[in-house]
C-alpha cells in the first residue's frame, strides 16, 4: 500500500512537472516562432549563395569550352559548347531567382511603418521571380538554335534584374529605418508629455527643454533623409543609372542611421536627466 | 430513544477513533484486520464482551469503534450509508494516518499531496479529472505569463504598429500620423529604451543584409559572355 501510495505521489509530480514542461516547450515554441521568419531568411540566403557558385562555375565552364571550341572547331566542341550555353542560362536563371527570394524573404521578414509600402516591394520582387521561372522550361527545352534566342532575352532582363534588386532593396531600407525613426519620435513625444508635466509641477525644465528640442531637431533631419532615400529608390528603373541613384539613396539611409543614433543616446540621457528632477 | 449517543457524539467518536492511534503501519494493518474479524463476528450475532476478550490486545479500540457503529445505526434512517461504507472508511489506514497526523499538526506539502492522490485513488474517473484540470491550470498560468510578456511590451508595440500601418499611407506620412504608437500608455521610458535601443541593433542587422543585396555583384558582365 505505502509503496503504491508513493508510486501514485510520483506519478502526480510527474504531472505537474510534465504540465509545467508542456507549458515551456509551448512557450518555447511561440518565442521560436517570432525568430522563424529569420531562420528562414537565412536558409534562403544559404541557398542563393550556392547556386551563385553553381551559376560561377558553370560561367567558367562555358569559357572554357567556347575557348576550346575556337580552337578545335569539331562537332565535340560545338556541342559542348551548346550544353554549356543552356547551362550558364539556366543555372543564372536559378541563381537570380535565389538571389530575388532571398531579398523577398528579407523584405519580408523585415518591420516597417507601412503595409503598403512593404507589399509594393514584395510584388515587385514576386514578377520578377515569376518571370524567370517561367522562362526556365523554355530554356530547358530549348534547341540550339533557340538557346541563342534566349540567351537575348536574358541578357535584356539582366538590367531590368539588377533594376528591381536595387529599387526593392533601397525601400526595404527606407521602410525599415522609418519605423525606427517613429519610435523615437513616439518615444520623444512622450518625454515630452512628461517634461510639461514636471514644468506643471514646478519644476526646473529648462534644460530638459534644449536637449529635447535637440533631439527633435535631429528626428525631423532623419525624416528628411528618409524621405530623399525613399524618392531616390523609388526613381530606380532599368532605364536610369541605377547604380549611382541607389548609392546615393543609400547615403540617405546611413545619414538617418547616424541621427537616430544619436537621438536614441539622447533620449536615454534625457530619461535619466528628468528622473533626477522628479 | 432512551440512551442512545447523539449524532455528533458518534461523529466525534469515529474521530477520537482515528486520532488516539499512535501506531506504526504494521500495527495499523492488525489493528484493522481486528476491527475486520470484530465486525463480522459481531454481524454473525456474538457478544460484543466476547468479541473483546478475544482481541483484548485492541480493546479500547474495538469499544471505540463499537460505540461508532452504534451512533451510525442511530444516523442510518437520514445518512442511509451504503453497505459496507464504514468498512471503507476504517480499513483505510492511509487516511486515517494522514488524519492523524493533521491532527497533530504536521501536515506537509508533501503529504497533502500524498492526501491528494490517495483520496484520488478512490475513483479513477476523478484522477483523470484531476490531471487534466491541473494541466490546464498549469498550461494556463505558463501561457498568462508567456502573453503578458509577449504583450508588454511587445504585443502591444505590434499593436501600435499594426495601428500604425491602418493608418498611414503613402501620402501621408506626416509626424502626427507616424506616431500612432501612442496606445502604449502603459509602457514605460524603461521599456521604450530598452525597446529603442533593441530596434537600433537589429535596424544595424537588417540594413547590413539589405546592404549586401544593394552591392551584389554576382551577376556583373554576365550579358557579355551570353
Amino acid at each position: 500500500m505505502k509503496k503504491n501510495k508513493n508510486i501514485i505521489s510520483g506519478l502526480m509530480i510527474a504531472v505537474v512537472f510534465i504540465g509545467i514542461a508542456g507549458a515551456s516547450a509551448s512557450a518555447q515554441v511561440l518565442r521560436t516562432g517570432a525568430i522563424n521568419g529569420g531562420i528562414r531568411y537565412r536558409q534562403v540566403r544559404e541557398e542563393y549563395l550556392k547556386s551563385v557558385d553553381i551559376y560561377k562555375n558553370a560561367r567558367r565552364e562555358l569559357l572554357e569550352a567556347r575557348e576550346n571550341y575556337q580552337n578545335l572547331k569539331t562537332p565535340e566542341t560545338k556541342s559542348l559548347l551548346e550544353k554549356k550555353n543552356k547551362a550558364i542560362l539556366n543555372n543564372a536563371a536559378s541563381a537570380m531567382i535565389k538571389q530575388l527570394e532571398a531579398l523577398r524573404s528579407k523584405a519580408e521578414n523585415i518591420q516597417t511603418v507601412s503595409e503598403n509600402e512593404k507589399t509594393a516591394v514584395l510584388t515587385e520582387l514576386d514578377k520578377g521571380i515569376d518571370w524567370l521561372k517561367q522562362k526556365q522550361p523554355q530554356i530547358e527545352n530549348a534547341t540550339p538554335e533557340q538557346i541563342k534566342e534566349q540567351s537575348k532575352v536574358i541578357r535584356n532582363y539582366l538590367i531590368n534584374n539588377r533594376a528591381i534588386v536595387k529599387r526593392a532593396t533601397g525601400l526595404a531600407m527606407a521602410g525599415r529605418i522609418n519605423l525606427v525613426i517613429a519610435k523615437a519620435e513616439n518615444f520623444s513625444e512622450k518625454a515630452s508629455d512628461k517634461i510639461n508635466e514636471l514644468k506643471s509641477a514646478g519644476k526646473d525644465v529648462s534644460q530638459l527643454e534644449i536637449l529635447l528640442n535637440d533631439i527633435n531637431q535631429k528626428i525631423i533631419l532623419a525624416k528628411e533623409k528618409h524621405e530623399s532615400a525613399k524618392e531616390k529608390f523609388e526613381s530606380i528603373s532599368s532605364e536610369s543609372d541605377f547604380n549611382k541613384t541607389f548609392n546615393e539613396g543609400h547615403q540617405f539611409i546611413k545619414d538617418a542611421n547616424q541621427y537616430i543614433r544619436q537621438v536614441h543616446g539622447q533620449l536615454i540621457q534625457l530619461v535619466k536627466e528628468m528622473k533626477k528632477i522628479e | 430513544m432512551p440512551g442512545a449517543k447523539s449524532p455528533a457524539s458518534g461523529i466525534k467518536g469515529i474521530k477520537r477513533l482515528f486520532i488516539n492511534i499512535n501506531m506504526n503501519a504494521d500495527e495499523i494493518k492488525k489493528l484493522y484486520k481486528a476491527m475486520s474479524e470484530a465486525l463480522e463476528l459481531k454481524e454473525k450475532g456474538e457478544q460484543l464482551s466476547e468479541i473483546l476478550n478475544l482481541f483484548s490486545e485492541y480493546r479500547e479500540e474495538l469499544e471505540a469503534m463499537f460505540k461508532d457503529v452504534e451512533a451510525l445505526a442511530f444516523l442510518k434512517e437520514s445518512i442511509k450509508p451504503t453497505e459496507g461504507i464504514f468498512e471503507k472508511i476504517v480499513a483505510n489506514e492511509e487516511i486515517s494516518r494522514l488524519l492523524r497526523e493533521d491532527e497533530a499538526k504536521h501536515f506537509s506539502l508533501f503529504q497533502s499531496i500524498e492526501l491528494f492522490s490517495q483520496l484520488l485513488t478512490a475513483k479513477k474517473v476523478y484522477v483523470g479529472i484531476a490531471v487534466i484540470v491541473l494541466i490546464f491550470g498549469i498550461s494556463g498560468f505558463y501561457y498568462r505569463q508567456l502573453q503578458e510578456e509577449i504583450i508588454s511590451p511587445v504585443a502591444e508595440k505590434k499593436e501600435s504598429e499594426k495601428l500604425a500601418i491602418n493608418n498611414l499611407t503613402d501620402n501621408n506620412l506626416t509626424p502626427k500620423n507616424s506616431v500612432v504608437l501612442k496606445t502604449e500608455e502603459t509602457v514605460s521610458f524603461k521599456e521604450m529604451e530598452s525597446d529603442l535601443t533593441d530596434e537600433i541593433n537589429s535596424l544595424s542587422v537588417d540594413l547590413d543584409d539589405l546592404e549586401e543585396f544593394g552591392n551584389d555583384d554576382s551577376f556583373e558582365n554576365l550579358e557579355t559572355i551570353l
